[in-house]
Parts: structure tokens; C-alpha cells; sequence
């Protein structure tokens, strides 16, 4: 009985243990060798104390040893901490403070960002280095292991300390107040989604199964465990290649991939950008996307491109991991969005108003969750867990533990749930889940910024631009680098508003509060105006 | 360091100013790997691949948006160059 997901890749093993498991950059590995890798990685951490209940995080490159190390880390009983690659220091120095991890598995060539990163201090014990031996000097800061001491480690099977109830893994996503907050996913949280996935989809070891998400992006937990349940082979697409669509459709064609998960904002650039018209794509079985709205016309077109694939939209926050599904049957007619879809199987959905109560069918309320893989909270933050993780009492006398997603949708007639908005201020860019606060927030601790507004402008190729609208402190001048800049040493890439507007004053409503739709529309209003080479230089 | 020629400095003028942000003149080199940290997205390689496209007056098709054009200033100014020199052709071909 599987109860926890380094198990996964041990009963696969048995099974398959010379089929491979993860093929990247030229370099493979089997079922068999995965778990002995991972056998010894678990090893290692143990030796260094990691126990139990630790979280280790992980800030590197996709590579076969990445995977090798979140098996171990599991398999030691600690939960893994992806972190952005692209996350500046602050950023990365936050979250491995904010969840304090005993360990963090990195690469050679960011040991000196890591002492940018923590000077003169060590606030992490051990640190690996998965690409040979540890640099000598202050990089190391606390005890730096190198792969060739894990690789003496011995590769026998070592009994998984982890329990069901166990977190397995952190994600942080951008969190309202200023901060990024980790949503935490137990084994059983991650185990119930693959399980649903692995029979929904019918993935067998015949599949080969392409991973384009980072390991911080919560896709990746499909590719990884729904791969390895099925005994199948999962192709990651090296780090240096993910910016690269048409890189990517090309090779995935040429690897003949069976099965697509990647957001639209990807396969938009693949149809616009990557000449995937020109591609064989008759060995692609299964194409699910997911993380934002796809435009009809382009899932048109790649329907129409690839008529014998069955296509399917996943809707889920981090939180919920994939709570309802909606399998595109035919192709849409009309340019109507498509929509979310039925709860799976192990989860129940309900849309309440504003006093918890459910709204008649057919009238647009916000989605609550339920279900096994709905998170166990947030890292550290039980007022935020509070405020979201409710007991709410969903039929008289029956009450459920939900979440509450803050997506406002509405039944409809056939049943399917349509995503209608947000209330607050939280827009998608890229696949990506961005809290509008989280950057004023930023914006705010700019000495020469007096209030800033945020906008998401949408966009019909990456979800939303980010639009930042700045009245500068009386007598400061500060231009549009400069707190590009200071947004950068904070916030992800994604995350940095790429139109900065500078005014004397903003709009505001008859109550007092900053008028954004008016903001809003002006923005809107200025790129339809613009010429399109204007607009694409401000994305 | 290695001196920039001047397609790769505009290039970097371009990268610092629109897309890296918090990355120092000094720290950006023609060699310097730009593709390894993630530092560039998607949207980030389309709008350098415009931007060179508008500055240059070239035209860069599909088919050459491939990682090894795009991992250094070196190599983003070999791609620019290259198709400079085919334009320079053809426009000689034309007359």
C-alpha cells in the first residue's frame, strides 16, 4: 500500500526497475537507478541530521540529480522546498528563513550567490552540491557535501520515514501582504491528486511524459509522481531551453511525447511562435493544460493540429491541487471561454456568498473546496490559514472543512463550472498566480514612492501585463529604472511591472479608495491606441 | 573582459534596461551565460528578438529562436550579424 510518494518510485522500481524514468539533456535514468540514487541521497541527509518533519530546499537547475535529491529528501521524511531559480536573493533568503530549512541542495556555481545572499552568517546547516564536490571557502557557509559523498553513501533500500499526513513538499506563491507565503501539501494531499490523475488519463508505462514546469510550479507534481505511479518516462526540459517554445514543440515532436501539461501562455507561443503547424504531432495522446484562461482561438487551432488528442483543462490553486477538470470534447464552435469544468472525484466544490451560503444555481458566487487534496495551510501563518481553510456548513447539518479559493464562478445549465473573475486583487501572468498587494507592497518601501497602484492589464498571450501607477513623495524624483530595480531585488521576474507610470495624483472613488477600474481602462485604452510593436516593448 | 562590438553593446543596453533590471553594467560580460538562471523568459526572448528586429532592421525568423542564439551577448550579436549580412545580400542580389 502506497501511503506516501517516495513509495511511489520504490514499488515502480520493483516493477520496472530498468525502464527509464527521466530522460534530460542526452543524460537517462531507470526506475532502478532513481530509487538506489535517491536510497543513497536519503542516506546522506540522515547522516547530517536531517529528521523527520525537516524541510530541505532545493535551488537549482533541472537535472536528473534534482529529482534524485526531492525522492531522498521525501524519503528522509522531510518535505522539499523548490525555490525559482530566477528569485532573487532576497526572495530566496526569505523563504528558506521563513520555513527554516535543515538543509538546501544546490549547484557549484551559486555558491558565491550565496554568500551575497547570507554574508557572514549561516543560518543553513548543510548544503549539497549535486554537481561534484563542495567549494572550499565561505561559500559553503555551513557543512558543504559534495555528490561524491553521497555517491559513497550505501544505494540498499532504506525504509521511508515520512507518514502519510507528512508534508511532502512547500510551494510559496505571492502572498497580499508583501511576503510569500508557503502553501503546505502532505503526502496524502499530492498522492490523492496523482492517483485521480493516473486513472482519469489512463497513464501507462508506454507514456512518455513531457515536464515543463519548473519544481517551485505545482504542474510539475503531475509530471513527476503521475509518471513515476505509471511506471512511464518523463522528459524534463532542461532550464536553458524552458524560455524557448518553439525549441521545445521541436523537440517534443522529435521525442514523440505522448502526453503535453503546460500552461496556455506556453502553447499560445508554441501556435503564434514555434512553428508547431509544421511539426508531427501524431504521437501526442493526451494535452492538459492548466494555471490560466486559454484563448478558444488558439486551442482551436491546436485542436485542429492535433485531431486524434484527447485535450482537457485542470483548474486547481496550489492549494487544492486539481480540484475540477473539463475534457474538451469537441471543438469549440464559438470563441466562448472554456470552462472549468465538474469536481474530481475526490473533491467537492461549493459556491457561497459572502455569509457562507450557497447561491441558486446559476448565480455567480466564490468556489470553496473540499476534499483530500485540499493543503494543510500556510507555513507559519495559522490567522492566514484561518482566514481561507473554513468549517463551513455547506447543506443544514452537514459541515465540511473547505477552502476558499476566491475565484468567483457560476454553475452552469450543462452543470460545468465557469470561471467568472476575482473580487479581490489577484491576477494570472504567464501561468503564474500574482497578488496585485504583494507588489505595492514593494513599491511602498521605495523611499521616493509617496502610493502606488498596481494593475493587471490582460493579455491575450500571457494572462496579464503588470502595470504600475506611482505618485513619487513631494520634491523626489525617481524614474521607471530605478524602481524596476527595486522591484527586482525583491519580487521574481514575473512579478516586476514592465509599464511604470509616474502621476501627480491618482483617481479616486466618491467613498475615497483609489479608483482602479478608472486606471485600469486607461491602460487599456492607451494599448489599444498604441501601435502593436509599442505594446509588445512594454510586456 | 573581452570589448563588446557594438551590435552587443546595444544588445546590452537593451537587456539591462528592459529585462534584467537589478543586473550591474559591470556584471554583464559577452560571454556571461544568460539562460542558465532563468533570468529570461519566453516573453523576454520575444521581445529582445523585436527589439533587435526594429533596432537592426533585420528580420529573425521562427526557426532561429533557439537556445544556443540566445545564451550569451556574444551569441545574440552573431545571430543580429548574421542576418545583417544576409539582408546586405540580398539587397545587392535585388539591385
Amino acid at each position: 500500500m502506497i501511503h506516501c510518494l517516495p513509495q511511489i518510485l520504490t514499488e515502480t522500481a520493483e516493477r520496472h526497475a530498468s525502464h527509464p524514468a527521466l530522460v534530460l539533456n542526452g543524460h537517462s535514468i531507470t526506475y532502478g537507478e532513481l530509487e538506489s540514487e535517491s536510497n543513497r541521497f536519503a542516506r546522506s541527509l540522515l547522516h547530517h541530521g536531517v529528521t523527520r518533519g525537516d524541510r530541505v530546499a532545493l535551488w537549482l537547475p533541472k537535472s536528473i540529480q534534482a529529482v534524485v535529491a526531492i525522492y531522498g529528501i521525501m524519503k528522509a521524511g522531510a518535505a522539499y522546498v523548490p525555490i525559482d531559480l530566477a528569485a532573487p536573493a532576497a526572495r530566496m533568503a526569505y523563504i528558506t528563513r521563513d520555513c527554516k530549512v535543515a538543509g538546501l541542495v544546490t549547484v557549484k556555481d551559486r555558491a558565491n550567490a550565496l554568500d551575497a545572499t547570507f554574508p557572514g552568517e549561516r543560518p543553513i546547516k548543510s548544503i549539497w552540491f549535486v554537481d561534484g564536490s563542495s567549494p572550499s571557502g565561505p561559500a559553503s557557509h555551513g557543512t558543504g557535501i559534495g555528490w561524491e559523498t553521497v555517491a559513497a553513501e550505501p544505494n540498499h533500500s532504506i525504509e521511508c520515514r515520512a507518514r502519510e499526513d507528512d508534508l511532502a513538499y512547500i510551494l510559496y506563491t505571492s502572498g497580499s501582504t508583501g511576503t510569500p507565503k508557503g502553501v503546505m501539501l502532505s503526502h496524502r494531499n499530492a498522492l490523492s491528486f496523482v492517483n485521480w490523475a493516473v486513472q482519469t488519463f489512463a497513464i501507462s508505462n508506454e507514456d512518455r511524459l513531457a515536464n515543463h514546469a519548473p519544481f517551485h510550479f505545482d504542474l510539475s507534481v503531475f509530471d513527476l509522481y503521475a509518471g513515476a505511479l505509471a511506471g512511464a518516462t518523463v522528459f524534463p526540459v532542461p532550464t536553458h531551453m524552458a524560455a524557448f517554445p518553439a525549441a521545445i514543440a521541436r523537440q517534443w515532436s522529435a521525442q514523440r511525447l505522448t502526453v503535453w501539461y503546460t500552461t496556455p501562455s506556453t502553447l499560445v507561443l508554441m501556435i503564434t511562435r514555434g512553428g508547431l503547424a509544421s511539426l508531427d504531432l501524431s504521437a501526442l495522446r493526451l494535452l492538459l493544460f492548466a494555471g490560466e484562461v486559454f484563448p478558444v482561438k488558439y486551442l482551436r487551432t491546436l485542436m485542429q493540429l492535433a485531431p486524434q488528442t484527447r485535450f482537457a483543462n485542470l483548474y486547481g490553486p496550489t492549494e487544492t491541487n486539481v480540484c475540477t477538470w473539463y475534457e474538451v470534447s469537441s471543438i469549440p464552435a464559438d470563441d466562448t471561454p472554456v470552462p472549468i469544468g465538474r469536481p474530481c472525484s475526490n473533491c467537492d466544490v461549493f459556491i457561497l456568498d459572502e455569509k457562507l451560503k450557497p447561491v441558486a444555481d446559476g448565480e455567480i458566487g466564490e468556489l470553496w473546496v473540499s476534499g483530500s487534496t485540499v493543503m494543510q495551510g500556510y507555513w507559519g501563518r495559522p490567522e492566514r490559514t484561518g482566514q481561507t481553510l473554513k468549517d463551513v456548513e455547506v447543506r443544514p447539518g452537514l459541515t465540511v472543512r473547505a477552502y476558499n479559493t476566491g475565484d468567483l464562478v457560476r454553475k452552469r445549465n450543462d452543470g460545468n463550472l465557469e470561471f467568472v473573475g476575482r473580487r479581490d486583487h489577484q491576477i494570472k501572468t504567464r501561468g503564474y498566480r500574482v497578488e496585485l498587494g504583494e507588489i505595492e507592497s514593494v513599491l511602498h518601501n521605495h523611499p521616493a514612492v509617496d502610493e502606488a497602484v498596481v494593475l493587471g492589464i490582460p493579455d491575450e498571450t500571457i494572462g496579464h501585463r503588470l502595470a504600475a501607477v506611482i505618485v513619487p513623495k513631494q520634491n523626489m524624483r525617481v524614474g521607471k529604472a530605478a524602481i524596476q530595480q527595486h522591484c527586482a531585488a525583491a519580487l521574481p521576474r514575473y512579478m516586476v511591472p514592465a509599464v511604470i507610470e509616474f502621476r501627480s495624483e491618482l483617481p479616486r472613488t466618491s467613498s475615497g479608495k483609489v479608483d482602479r477600474q478608472t486606471l485600469a481602462g486607461l491602460f487599456c485604452a492607451d494599448s489599444q491606441l498604441s501601435a502593436p510593436e509599442e505594446v509588445w516593448q512594454e510586456v | 573582459m573581452t570589448e563588446l562590438t557594438t551590435t552587443e553593446r546595444t544588445i546590452r543596453d537593451f537587456l539591462l534596461k528592459e529585462l534584467l533590471y537589478d543586473k550591474q553594467l559591470s556584471d554583464l560580460g559577452p560571454e556571461d551565460m544568460l539562460l542558465n538562471d532563468g533570468l529570461l523568459d519566453s516573453i523576454g526572448i520575444l521581445q529582445t528578438v523585436t527589439f533587435c528586429e526594429q533596432t537592426f532592421e533585420i528580420a529573425i525568423p521562427d526557426d532561429e529562436l533557439l537556445p544556443e542564439h540566445f545564451e550569451s551577448l556574444r551569441a545574440i550579436g552573431q545571430l543580429v550579424d548574421r542576418r545583417l549580412a544576409d539582408a546586405h545580400v540580398l539587397g545587392r542580389q535585388a539591385q
